[in-house]
């Protein structure tokens, strides 16, 4: 087991480091009359926003991909309770009054594991809440027909943000200011990015603990490979599949709070986009694997500021396509995804 | 297409491992045209992996098959020249077009496009490896495996372990699909409607009752595949893999499931497929009534290794064969 | 079921019609219309495209708007049912779930407008430019389909919206060609020697009907061929399906060049239409409501899927947007306050979600559907004699 784990960090550390080197490579490509001291500073700055909106889609994606892999559905609805939990976030910290930055540390703290304690909780009852009524009576329907629901629940909870909170984009607080940085290879890092980059891969590090050791992931795992056994096993197949939204859910109200911390303004409509590049995330890695989500997360985050560097950013959503459809012509069942034999 | 000499099927040393498990292993056989040929042993032997082999399901690790002397399963051979067909002549377009354009980036741009139109051309064409496509490629020597639809072109048709019927679709229906490839209509017949196109599809209700009938289930044309009694929907699977006028037929455990009566009945309509249809048949089974009465040969499998083969009573007291299904025989 | 009482020729579709012979009018009528199919589509499509303008001369629907809006409207309907129908044969028949396939109503628009519009001085006339619109379309069918056709299902599926979400990006990118995001305007109308297609809307409406007529009648034929059925056969199990001989990659490619064309017909209308074309008239929203229009008006069967077109497209513009005007005057307390027009997509989203708990089959199920989903078995045998059963249908 620790084995296991040491495997794991060398090679996510070896994946960072050698992330670093190609964005800085792509910087120089994308503008080559910088100086090198731009040039660092620049590519590590981009960098560090994508691995911190890498881990954003991660966190989404995850919640995506645990769906997936229980019911075999596409819930398209999760981007949408991604967004709710971004101004659900932003309703909190309004109604505490803070507007910026906020400098004394345990304040900074409190407030945000308030924030993240709320979203999270209140997105994951929206999760449950939305399987119950939306999903459950389909589960023996054809595979369409929740299909159709899904995005039928996400139209509906972009129109009720849209006329209840606002139309246009609202402005969220970042309460940990983008000027704190500290010095790395003659460039500085906000330590923003650190704390989001933080945040998500403790939550996964307790996604796999939970999933691992505990009961009701044993019964997660166990109703994802046959549903039929487990039930005959004794798995409460209604709890855990509400438990699996609850969690996906609630990973993806997390996400919602880090996004309006590091973007600063957050709209009805960020659920399609980002759910989608998210859901492409999590398909990209092998739905259904939360270690694919994970990977895909920070590669379509990359992907996406590479983009932006080398300057088509216009093509962003092209080309994250483009890279999909590769890997899947190549790997029909996605990076780490299992190989599905035929079997007669 | 006629089988040489007189094998319908030809299986030299066919292995196949999946990762460290090896699930076949050097299976040899042949088929005399005619007969009816068992295939047993316990459970885990091999024997719907080596049906799925020989029905172009999956790949073979080492071995080939060869169908009426023609070898259709066969370990690849030059497989990377393939892609080479597919990428070298847009690729081309593209060269030619670069040199010629004289940094016109307008009309590089075109040669880019066409390039991508032969491309676009190219690779579902390749994809869908159509006859004349296999014969050049054969030509130059690539081997791959031939995928189900061909095996079936070529004149094997089965069924399956597990029923696997098009549920919803009426009897007819399934039957009809089973056709598939003795009609000859194309999308522009269909979708003018042409007199042939109808009087093809008149013929061939008419064949497809005609099937029916023959394993009894006449009469029941418009029911749906799902609504029939178990023992019907095997001879439902029946009819559509007869409906393929296959030279060999691959029965996967045809009795499986059923009462002694509907036992006998299928038994007496495989006997009857030899002598009325001149069908060959190799059949997998467990219900050794069946197997010693109706059949001409039997090969025996045991951990995908082949451990006997011969006649019925030959193998009735075969001590392998005893041992591999009961145990270690008494002192 | 009892069967005590005398069989009076109940089928699940007409529980209780008879006639004197015991046989319900019915289902011989509907036998006839079946047999005499090209026919039977002819007449009630010239029926129906000349009832509808008269029809909405009657109140409500003459105070919704005025009969050539109305007629206006019934074009733009057309051009979403040509969409659903098209989206059916992939969907519906084949079983292959594409999210992206707004992306051939994309192509087939700009198609035309690219080749008939004052943007590059050319002007090709709009009616062969139907068959070369399909036509492109299709290739795209193919090209676009090749890459799905060894992925699973749901793959296929964020595949197609891949290229759904691809495509309206690269025209809005690509300036040069395609104007960006400004759009190509001053499209090219049709023009018949003698008749204009100008403000009047009936010319588009007459050529729409006629469009739907000679689809409706060749997806007919294409339903009860070799093809439909190796269609049906590849999405009820596609390893017996190639047990059997069809060659699904083919056979996968023709569902979605056949599916293509129909959405690049829909195009070349649209453009046409409209006059206009912008990367924002093919987002992912066209592609999902034609999808929900598919099912919930019945995969599978050709004229539920396209009344339930018609029903959603004419809710969604019209009575949407005329709801409010209409309630208003009535003053009811809290209702008359609600402008529908910005809750059209809730509303939208809670019919589907309903519609799906409630009928997961869509309004108009195929027979064979209904079966699936609620296990009944009406049989209606005795009405096709063993020669009529015979004979292929026209």
């Amino acid at each position: 087991m620790l084995q296991q784990v040491l495997r794991v960090s060398a090679i996510g550390i070896a994946a960072i480091v050698a992330g670093y080197v190609v964005m800085l490579g792509l910087t120089w490509v994308g503008s080559p009359t910088l100086t090198l001291d731009r040039v660092l500073s620049l590519g590590t700055d981009q960098y560090a926003s994508a691995l911190t909106i890498g881990a954003i889609y991660a966190l989404i994606a995850l919640g995506y991909t645990m769906v997936y892999g229980i019911i075999e559905l596409i819930n398209f609805a999760h981007g949408d309770v991604f967004m709710v939990g971004a101004f659900v976030a932003y309703l909190v910290l309004s109604s505490l009054g803070l507007r910026g930055a906020i400098t004394d540390i345990p304040t900074l703290i409190g407030v945000i594991v308030l924030a993240l304690i709320v979203s999270m909780v209140l997105i994951g009852i929206l999760g449950v809440v939305i399987e119950r009524f939306a999903y459950r009576p389909l589960r023996n329907a054809p595979r369409l027909a929740p299909l159709i629901t899904a995005i039928g629940v996400s139209f509906i909870l972009q129109n009720v943000v849209q006329v209840l909170i606002s139309n246009s984009p609202v402005p969220t607080p970042q309460l940990i200011s983008l000027e704190w940085r500290f010095g790395f290879l003659g460039a500085s890092i906000a330590y923003l990015n650190v704390f989001i980059f933080l945040v998500a891969v403790l939550l996964m590090i307790g996604l796999q603990l939970f999933v691992g050791a505990t009961r009701l992931g044993r019964a997660m795992r166990s109703t994802a490979q046959d549903r039929e056994a487990a039930q005959l096993m004794g798995v409460d197949i209604n709890l855990t599949i509400a438990t699996t939204f609850f969690i996906g859910s609630a990973l993806a109200g997390a996400g919602g709070v880090v996004y309006g911390l590091f973007k600063g303004s957050i709209v009805f409509n960020l659920g399609f986009d980002t759910g989608l590049k998210a859901f492409t995330a999590a398909v990209l890695g092998g739905i259904g694997n939360t270690a694919g989500a994970a990977l895909g997360g920070f590669m379509i985050g990359f992907i996406q500021v590479a983009a932006v560097v080398t300057g088509y950013s216009r093509w962003q959503q092209a080309l994250i396509f483009a890279v999909l459809i590769l890997v899947l012509v190549f790997r029909p069942s996605g990076l780490l995804g299992q190989q599905i034999g035929e079997r007669a | 297409m006629t089988a040489t000499g007189d094998n319908v099927l030809v299986a030299r040393s066919i292995t196949k491992r999946f990762g460290g498990l090896v699930a076949l292993r050097e299976i040899a056989f042949t088929i005399p045209r005619g007969s009816i040929v068992s295939l047993i042993g316990p459970n885990g032997a091999g024997k719907t992996t080596f049906f799925n082999v020989v029905a172009g399901l999956t790949p073979p690790t080492a071995g080939s098959v060869e169908l009426g002397g023609m070898r259709l399963i066969a370990p690849a051979a030059r497989a990377w020249l393939e892609p080479l067909i597919w990428f070298v002549p847009p690729l081309l377009v593209i060269f030619i077009g670069t040199l010629t354009s004289g940094g016109n980036i307008q009309l590089v741009a075109v040669w880019g496009l066409l390039a991508l139109l032969l491309a676009t051309l190219i690779l579902p064409t390749a994809m869908a490896r159509p006859p004349w496509y296999e014969a050049g490629v054969h030509r130059l020597g690539i081997l791959r495996n031939a995928r189900p639809n061909d095996i079936v072109r070529a004149g094997i048709g089965r069924t399956f372990q597990n029923i696997r019927l098009f549920k919803n679709m009426s009897t007819l229906e399934n039957v009809l699909v089973g056709m598939h490839l003795k009609l000859k209509s194309n999308p522009f017949d269909v979708l003018l409607s042409t007199p042939r196109q109808r009087a093809e599809e008149a013929e061939a209700r008419t064949k497809a009752r005609e099937y029916l009938a023959l394993v009894g289930l006449q009469g029941r044309d418009r029911t749906l595949a799902r609504n029939l009694p178990y023992g019907d929907q095997r001879r439902l699977e029946l009819a559509r893999a007869l409906a393929c006028e296959p030279i060999l037929l691959l029965l996967d455990e045809p009795t499986a499931g059923m009462n002694p009566r509907e036992t006998a009945e299928m038994t007496a309509l495989i006997g009857r497929l030899r002598s009325e249809l001149g069908v060959t048949v190799l059949l997998i089974e467990h219900d050794m009534r069946v197997v010693m009465g109706i059949s001409d040969r039997i090969t025996v499998l045991d951990h995908g290794e082949w451990i006997a083969e011969g006649t019925p009573e030959e193998i009735r007291r075969n001590p392998r064969v005893i041992e591999a299904y009961l145990g270690a025989a008494p002192p | 079921m009892s069967e005590p009482q005398p069989d009076r020729g109940q089928t699940a579709a007409n529980p209780r019609a008879t006639d004197a012979r015991g046989i319900g009018w019915a289902e011989r009528a509907f036998v006839f219309l079946h047999r005499h199919r090209s026919l039977s589509i002819i007449g009630s499509m010239a029926l129906v495209t000349a009832a509808l303008p008269f029809i909405v001369l009657v109140p409500p629907l003459s105070g919704f708007n005025a009969q050539t809006v109305w007629i206006d409207s019934f074009s733009g309907a057309g051009v979403y049912i040509l969409l659903a129908l098209g989206l059916n044969v992939v969907v519906g028949l084949a079983g292959l779930l594409d999210l992206g396939y707004a992306a051939f109503f994309a192509i087939g628009a700009y198609s035309y407008a690219i080749l008939a519009s004052s943007f590059y001085g050319l002007h090709v006339p709009f009616w062969p430019m139907l068959i070369l619109g399909a036509v492109v379309a299709a290739l795209f069918g193919i090209a676009l389909g090749a890459p799905t056709l060894r992925l699973r299902g749901d793959y296929l599926a964020i595949v197609t919206l891949g290229f759904g979400e691809i495509v309206p990006v690269v025209f809005t990118n690509s300036d040069d060609l395609t104007n960006g995001t400004n759009g190509i305007s001053g499209v090219d109308r049709p023009s018949l020697p003698g008749l204009a297609f100008t403000a009047n809307p009936l010319p588009f409406y007459v050529t729409m009907a006629i469009m739907l007529t000679v689809v409706f009648i060749l997806l007919y034929r294409l339903h009860d061929s070799r093809l439909g059925r190796a269609w049906m056969a590849i999405r009820e199990d596609e390893l017996a399906a190639a047990s059997s001989g069809i060659n699904t990659i083919t056979t996968k490619l023709l569902a979605f060049a056949l599916g293509a064309t129909t959405a690049g017909l829909a195009g070349v209308f649209a453009a046409a239409r409209l006059v206009f074309v912008s990367p924002d008239q093919f987002l992912f929203t066209v592609s999902f409501t034609v999808l929900a229009m598919v099912v919930l008006g019945g995969m599978g069967n050709i004229w539920g899927v396209a009344v339930g077109a018609f029903v959603i497209f004419i809710t969604q513009t019209v009575l949407l947007k005329q709801l409010t005007n209409f309630l208003r005057p009535l003053d009811i307390p809290f209702i008359s306050q609600i402008d529908f027009l910005q809750y059209q997509f809730l509303l939208f989203g809670i019919a589907l979600v309903a519609m799906m708990l409630l009928r997961p089959e869509g309004l108009f199920p195929s027979t064979r559907r209904q079966r699936e989903l609620h296990t009944t078995q009406a049989e209606t045998e005795e009405l096709w004699s063993p020669d009529e059963a015979q004979e292929p249908l026209a």
